[in-house]
């Protein structure tokens, strides 16, 4: 379910931005960036790398609405895409009681980030940390990793580029666990043809899936019905 | 030569049971599709599984004409059997049975022309009953459906194939199937040889298969390597192979591929090698055999 | 003149028995040839080497000259049979049967032979029924038109008036003499009913358990002047050898496991008797049939009445 969470939450990343030193500062320029984009409808190209599932690359919409609104649509074909999640969204994230720690600074793929982690103040929620990886020169998020108590850690990878003064990204990669997928030989009766190995490859609860999405174009703030996300 | 495949063909489709195939295949078909028509969303739920949770299936789109066609095939592809060897058992043993194989062995052909004949013409019938097949699971599914990319549910991966990749990797798996069954068929037209009514062949030929495709799917890792790969119906299935895809190093399914073609390749030789055997058996046997009917 | 068919030494064994065996005979051609034995006797096994469906154990066929084994389908082709019951495809009809079984024997026949084939055996009226709806009779005559429909120079008729009605014997009877003397057929007609080879027969050839019994002509055989003489004796091969440098050697009609069988007039017998003796041949008997009746029914006992009526 957080996986849920995490993707909403990391479509508003980008627009993070931080210039001030002090971690709770950061956090509430966070919170004022947010309310800049209402909406946007965006074209896409989704990747999908995810152990049990074999499916061809796709062009996808990707539309979002605020506050927590986010569906990927594929119009010519079938995507299996995550689903949406409506329980939590980035608002209640930035706006709910989190204690901002400031763990210092890092080099990402050679970009200095400085390091920022989320505790919720409710010992109960689902989230266990949150820690953001950003670019303070740029003022963008660089990197997420969620860490919730279902699904483990997922991590998230941002990169810019034309719709960097939005502070959209081009290319999101998300990272996570995924559970097995198994139907009983006697219902597929399956064809052995000696490729299929996945099995063999020891412990499946730990298996990575990868979801990757190329932004190619964004219309920003041009209005969705809520039907949209139906 | 092939005016003594006109009078086999003649035979055979002049018979009534030979259309008790075409139109148990039809009602299977009409059946599977009203029932997909009615409640699809439950049957793909239930190929998907616990990942309905955690992924947005869209329904609507999955079940197509394509999709239905898949599930038509792998439901009946292994019950069509039954239908080939009511025609193939028969080939001998009803002769046999009727009296009419005395009549035929002492005309002036060889037996070995006889029974050419007579295994060319059930490969017709065979022939004929999967292109009914793909009329009208493809073509009228289509019609019901429409079409889209196909969901593929394999035992433990589900794939997609898009939508214009899919018609070639059908008209193979029809073609492939062709073969499948006319292994059936070739075993059926042997074990025909030995008796003298076409019940024994056609129950003991259903009964091989059924033993067979348990063997096969049973997984048993004992049996897995050792008789598996020699089983028949093992490789029948490798039609599903050309709806397998590769998968590129960032796990994207290429479009336009087939995950392992040398293996249907292999189960293709297995099946002609099975064919062959069967047939040249039946061609010995009958050639030494004495006709008492 | 050559004979049209030649058997000689055929043997059948089936896992290990006999049911055939050491079998020679001769068909001329024009013949009626009469196959007489009882149920059981190896008729239908020969009838069926003769036609390639049975693989002999040993032995030797030849017909029109030819060795069966390495001309066969030149020598199919010149054969029609019925063999036992006419069975035909009960699916399809008359016509549709007639049609077929031409094509297989090599013939493309046009619609008219077909029509008038029919009309020969008296079943054209009802060429478009199916075969199912027909009379044994009806079946018996459409097996007849197959058998005939390619122009054979030799018919072969596996017990062909089992079922019939006396109506329908008397026809049968008919069509045979119709096709031995107008159409100059040679005709091989099994039985095991003496009376009915007796009335159309030429020739005749009486086995049983596999052997045979006599071959000749039947005016010769039934001659009532003549009697057949069975001479057991304690080495009939041998016997057989020594006899034929004799005048009785004529006479001498068959060689049995346990005898030698003259047909002679009954007055011959005393010296038939003295000079096997003077050959040094040790006689355990010697019986003089009345007839061949007699001497058929000899060898088949009184199973041939019940036979003759439970067909």
């Amino acid at each position: 379910m957080l996986r849920q969470l995490m993707f909403i939450f990391t479509l508003f990343l980008p627009i993070l931005s931080l210039h001030a030193q002090d971690p709770e500062v950061l956090i509430k320029n966070i919170r004022e960036k947010l309310d800049k984009i209402n909406d946007y409808q965006a074209e896409a190209g989704l990747k999908t790398n995810i152990p049990f599932l074999q499916v061809p690359d796709a062009d996808v919409e990707v539309f979002y609405k605020k506050p927590d609104k986010i569906k990927i649509k594929n119009e010519k074909g079938i995507s299996l895409v995550p689903k949406e999640s409506v329980s939590i969204s980035l608002y209640s994230l930035v706006n709910g009681k989190y204690q901002v720690i400031d763990a210092g600074s890092d080099l990402l793929n050679g970009t200095p980030v400085r390091v920022l982690k989320l505790l919720p103040a409710n010992e109960n929620a689902d989230l266990v940390l949150a820690t953001l990886y950003i670019d303070a020169a740029k003022t963008l998020v660089l990197k997420a990793k969620i860490t919730t108590r279902e699904n483990g850690t997922d991590e998230v990878d941002l990169s810019y580029g034309k719709y960097i003064q939005a502070s959209l990204p081009d290319k999101i990669v998300f990272s996570f666990n995924t559970q097995d997928y198994k139907l009983p030989k006697g219902v597929t009766f399956d064809y052995d043809d000696g490729a299929s190995k996945k099995n063999e490859t020891g412990n499946q609860k730990n298996q990575r899936g990868k979801i990757e999405l190329s932004f190619h174009t964004y219309r920003i703030n041009r209005g969705l019905e809520d039907s949209i996300f139906k | 030569m092939w005016q003594l495949l006109q009078i086999e063909l003649f035979k055979i489709f002049r018979k009534s049971r030979t259309y008790i195939s075409f139109g148990a295949i039809g009602a299977m078909v009409i059946i599977i599709q009203a029932a997909l028509k009615y409640d699809g969303r439950s049957y793909i739920e239930f190929l998907v599984g616990g990942l309905k949770d955690s992924l947005e299936i869209p329904y609507a789109n999955i079940l197509n004409g394509y999709f239905v066609c898949f599930i038509i095939l792998n439901l009946l592809l292994i019950h069509i059997p039954l239908l080939i060897a009511l025609v193939a058992g028969d080939s001998i043993a009803g002769e046999a049975n009727m009296g009419t194989l005395r009549l035929i062995v002492s005309k002036p052909v060889s037996r070995t022309q006889l029974m050419l004949v007579k295994f060319l013409a059930t490969l017709i019938y065979t022939a004929l009953l999967l292109i009914w097949l793909a009329f009208i699971s493809l073509a009228l599914s289509i019609l019901f459906f429409g079409t889209n990319d196909i969901l593929i549910a394999r035992n433990d991966a589900l794939e997609i194939i898009r939508a214009n990749d899919v018609m070639w990797r059908y008209l193979a798996a029809f073609a492939f199937a062709t073969v499948a069954l006319s292994t059936v068929a070739a075993l059926a037209f042997l074990l025909s040889v030995f008796a003298e009514n076409s019940i024994g062949p056609i129950v003991l030929t259903i009964s091989i298969v059924i033993v067979f495709t348990l063997l096969s799917e049973m997984q048993i890792p004992l049996y897995d390597r050792t008789i598996k790969p020699f089983l028949f119906t093992s490789h029948m299935l490798a039609w599903k192979g050309f709806f397998y895809t590769k998968v590129d190093a960032a796990g994207s399914a290429i479009p336009g591929t087939i995950e392992n073609l040398g293996a249907i390749m292999k189960s293709f030789f297995v099946l002609m090698a099975y064919i062959a055997g069967f047939v040249s058996s039946a061609i010995i046997i009958f050639n030494r055999k004495d006709i008492l009917s | 003149m050559m004979p049209l068919v030649q058997v000689s030494g055929l043997s059948k064994k089936f896992r290990g028995n006999a049911v055939v065996d050491d079998l020679s005979f001769s068909v001329n051609e024009g013949d009626v040839y009469g196959f007489l034995g009882q149920n059981g006797a190896g008729k239908s096994t020969t009838i069926r080497m003769l036609l390639t469906l049975i693989t002999p154990s040993s032995g030797n066929i030849e017909l029109f000259g030819m060795n069966l084994q390495k001309e066969r389908k030149k020598i199919l082709k010149q054969i029609g049979a019925v063999i036992e019951k006419p069975d035909l495809y009960k699916y399809l009809s008359g016509y549709e049967n007639l049609s077929l079984f031409a094509r297989m024997s090599g013939i493309r026949p046009v619609k008219e032979d077909l029509i008038r084939q029919l009309e020969l055996v008296g079943i054209a009226d009802r060429a478009k029924d199916k075969v199912r709806t027909y009379s044994q009779g009806m079946k018996q005559r459409l097996g007849i038109a197959v058998a005939l429909i390619h122009d054979p120079r030799l018919i072969i008729l596996d017990e062909p008036t089992n079922g019939l009605d006396p109506q329908g014997i008397a026809d049968m009877r008919n069509l045979i003499l119709h096709l031995s003397r107008h159409l100059h057929k040679t005709i091989i007609v099994s039985s095991h009913l003496l009376n009915e080879i007796e009335q159309i027969s030429t020739r005749m050839l009486i086995i049983d358990k596999g052997k045979k019994m006599v071959e000749g002509e039947v005016s010769s055989l039934i001659d009532p002047a003549k009697t057949i003489v069975e001479a057991e004796v304690n080495d009939p091969a041998a016997a057989a050898v020594l006899v034929k440098s004799t005048r009785w050697a004529a006479h001498l009609r068959s060689t049995t496991p346990g005898s030698l069988v003259f047909i002679l007039s009954k007055n011959q017998v005393p010296d038939l008797n003295r000079d096997l003796v003077h050959l040094g041949i040790s006689i355990l008997s010697i019986q003089a049939k009345n007839s061949l009746e007699a001497y058929f029914l000899s060898l088949t006992g009184s199973k041939q009445h019940v036979a003759a009526f439970t067909d």
